[in-house]
C-alpha cells in the first residue's frame, strides 16, 4: 500500500491518493477476511461507510457470481481487486481471468414477478450495477475488466 | 469465519437471528441452518435481523426458496427489525414486495404465531394482501397441533388416483350420454368422428381445468377432499389449469413416469404438476 501524503493536495484536483491491491483466490471464504480489510482501508482515509458498504456488496456479489459461472471455465482462476481511493470518490477495480462477459449487458433481473413465478438469477448483478454511481467494463488482453466508481460528496470548490 | 446464529423457541414459532454480515461464504451454512429446521417439522420462523448488517443476494435465493416451501406445508416465514443497508438489498431486488417483513420481534411474532393462538379457528383466509397474508388460509389448516407431520398438507399417489378413478368414470359416463343424446336427437349427424373426437376433447378439458380453476377440484377431487393449487397455496387460474391438464398428455406419454413422479418428488409433483407449478393439497 502507497500513500502519497508528501506532496501537498492542490485544491480540486482529483487523483489517486491511495491504492490497494489484493489477489483473491475463486473461492468465497475468501470474501470474509476481506471485508475488514476494506473497512481498514477506508478508516485510514475517511471514506464514508456507505461507500465501503457498497464495495463490499459488490466483491461479494462479483466473487458469487465468478465462483458460479466463470471459474471453473478456466484453467487458472483469479480474480485482482483493487481500491483506489481519490478526494471524493472511491473506486473499485475487479479483474479476472475468466471468459469475455460483460455485466453491463447482461440480462436485467426479475424484480417484480410473485413469489412461485420470480426467477433467481441475476440479483447480485443488478444490485451491483445499482449501488454503483459509475460503471465501465473492458476486455483487455483476454481479461475482463470492470470498474465500479462512488461518489462521496463534492469536490473542493465547487 | 462461522456463521453466528441465536436460536430461540417462543409460541411455536423458530426465532433465528443471523449476526454480522450474511455474506455469499456463509450462505450455505445459513441455508442449511433453515432447511434443517423446516425437516424437524419447524414450519413457522421469524427471522430477527437485529444484529445483520449485510445480506448477499444470495441470502435472498435462500429465503424465497424457502418461503416457497412453507407455504406449500401451510408455513410461514416472516423477517423483522431490517437495519436500513439490509432493508434497501431487499428493496433494491423487488423483495420487500415478495417478503413479509415486519418492524419489530413482536409483530413479527404476531404475524407469523400459529392462526389458533387469536383467532377462531374458521376465521376466513385473508386472500387480499402479499402472497404471504394468502398462505395463511392454509396455513390454519395445517397448524392443528394433532398432527404436526411435515407434509400433510400434499396428497399422495393413492388419494389421487382414487380421485382420478372417479373423475374417469365421470367423464366416459357423460361422453357416452352425450353421445346417445346427440344420436337420439339427430344434432350432428353428418359429423365426422374427427369432430366429435374433438369435441369431446374440448369438453374434457372444460371439466378438468374449469372446475380446477373455480374451486381447486373436479368430482373426483371434491370426493377425496384435494384441492389443486399453485405451489404457495393460492387457487389456480384457469390458463394454470390448462397447462397442468394437458401436461398430463406429458406425463402419460413419458411412459407414465411423470405420473409416478408424484410418488416420489418431494412436493409431491407429478410431471404435469411441476410444469404447472402446481401442487396437490389434501384437506383434513
Amino acid at each position: 500500500m502507497q500513500t502519497d501524503t508528501a506532496h501537498a493536495r492542490p485544491p480540486g484536483a482529483d487523483y489517486c491518493i491511495d491504492e490497494m491491491r489484493m489477489e483473491l483466490c475463486p473461492r468465497l471464504s475468501a470474501i470474509c477476511g476481506l471485508v475488514e480489510t476494506i473497512e481498514a482501508f477506508g478508516k485510514e482515509h475517511n471514506i464514508p461507510d456507505a461507500q465501503i458498504y457498497c464495495v463490499n456488496l459488490e466483491i461479494d456479489e462479483l466473487m458469487a457470481n465468478y465462483v458460479a459461472y466463470a471459474f471453473r471455465k478456466v484453467a487458472r482462476p483469479r480474480m485482482n481487486v483493487v481500491l483506489r481511493t481519490f478526494a471524493n470518490r472511491l473506486v473499485l477495480v475487479v479483474e479476472d481471468s475468466g471468459p469475455p462477459f460483460n455485466p453491463i449487458e447482461a440480462p436485467e433481473a426479475d424484480l417484480t414477478s410473485g413469489i412461485n413465478e420470480r426467477k433467481l438469477g441475476g440479483m447480485g448483478l443488478h444490485l451491483v450495477r445499482k449501488y454503483a454511481d459509475r460503471i465501465d467494463y473492458r476486455c483487455i488482453d483476454e481479461r475482463n475488466i470492470l470498474t465500479l466508481e462512488h461518489n462521496f460528496g463534492n469536490p473542493e470548490g465547487e | 469465519m462461522q456463521l453466528q446464529m441465536r436460536e430461540q423457541r417462543q409460541s411455536g414459532v423458530i426465532i433465528l437471528a443471523p449476526e454480522g454480515r450474511l455474506d455469499s461464504g456463509k450462505i450455505a451454512e445459513f441455508d442449511k441452518a433453515i432447511q434443517e429446521r423446516i425437516r424437524r417439522g419447524h414450519h413457522r420462523l421469524l427471522i430477527d435481523c437485529t444484529n445483520l448488517t449485510f445480506a448477499a443476494s444470495s441470502a435472498l435465493r435462500v429465503l424465497l426458496i424457502t418461503v416457497r416451501k412453507l407455504n406449500e406445508v401451510g408455513g410461514k416465514l416472516v423477517l423483522c427489525n431490517m437495519n436500513p443497508h439490509v432493508l434497501d438489498i431487499f428493496e433494491t431486488c423487488g423483495f420487500t414486495r415478495l417478503m413479509n417483513i415486519r418492524e419489530t420481534l413482536e409483530e413479527g411474532l404476531a404475524e407469523v404465531r400459529p392462526a389458533e393462538a387469536d383467532n377462531e379457528p374458521e376465521a376466513p383466509p385473508r386472500s387480499e394482501g402479499t402472497p404471504q397474508h394468502a398462505a395463511a388460509g392454509a396455513a390454519t389448516e395445517t397448524a392443528q397441533p394433532r398432527d404436526a407431520a411435515p407434509s400433510t398438507a400434499l396428497a399422495g399417489i393413492w388419494p389421487r388416483t382414487a380421485a382420478a378413478v372417479i373423475d374417469m368414470v365421470i367423464v366416459l359416463t357423460s361422453t357416452v350420454l352425450l353421445d346417445t343424446a346427440r344420436n337420439v336427437s339427430g344434432i350432428g349427424a353428418g359429423w365426422s368422428n374427427g369432430t366429435v373426437l374433438g369435441l369431446q376433447a374440448v369438453l374434457v378439458w372444460l371439466y378438468f381445468a374449469g372446475m380446477e380453476a373455480s374451486g381447486g377440484a373436479t368430482f373426483g377431487k371434491m370426493a377425496l377432499q384435494l384441492r389443486v393449487a399453485r405451489s404457495d397455496g393460492k387457487t389456480i387460474g384457469f390458463g394454470r389449469a390448462s397447462v397442468r391438464h394437458f401436461s398430463k398428455l406429458l406425463s402419460v406419454l413419458a411412459a407414465g413416469i411423470g405420473l409416478l413422479m408424484i410418488g416420489i418428488t418431494e412436493r409431491k409433483q407429478g410431471l404435469h404438476d411441476k410444469i404447472a407449478g402446481c401442487v396437490v393439497i389434501a384437506h383434513r
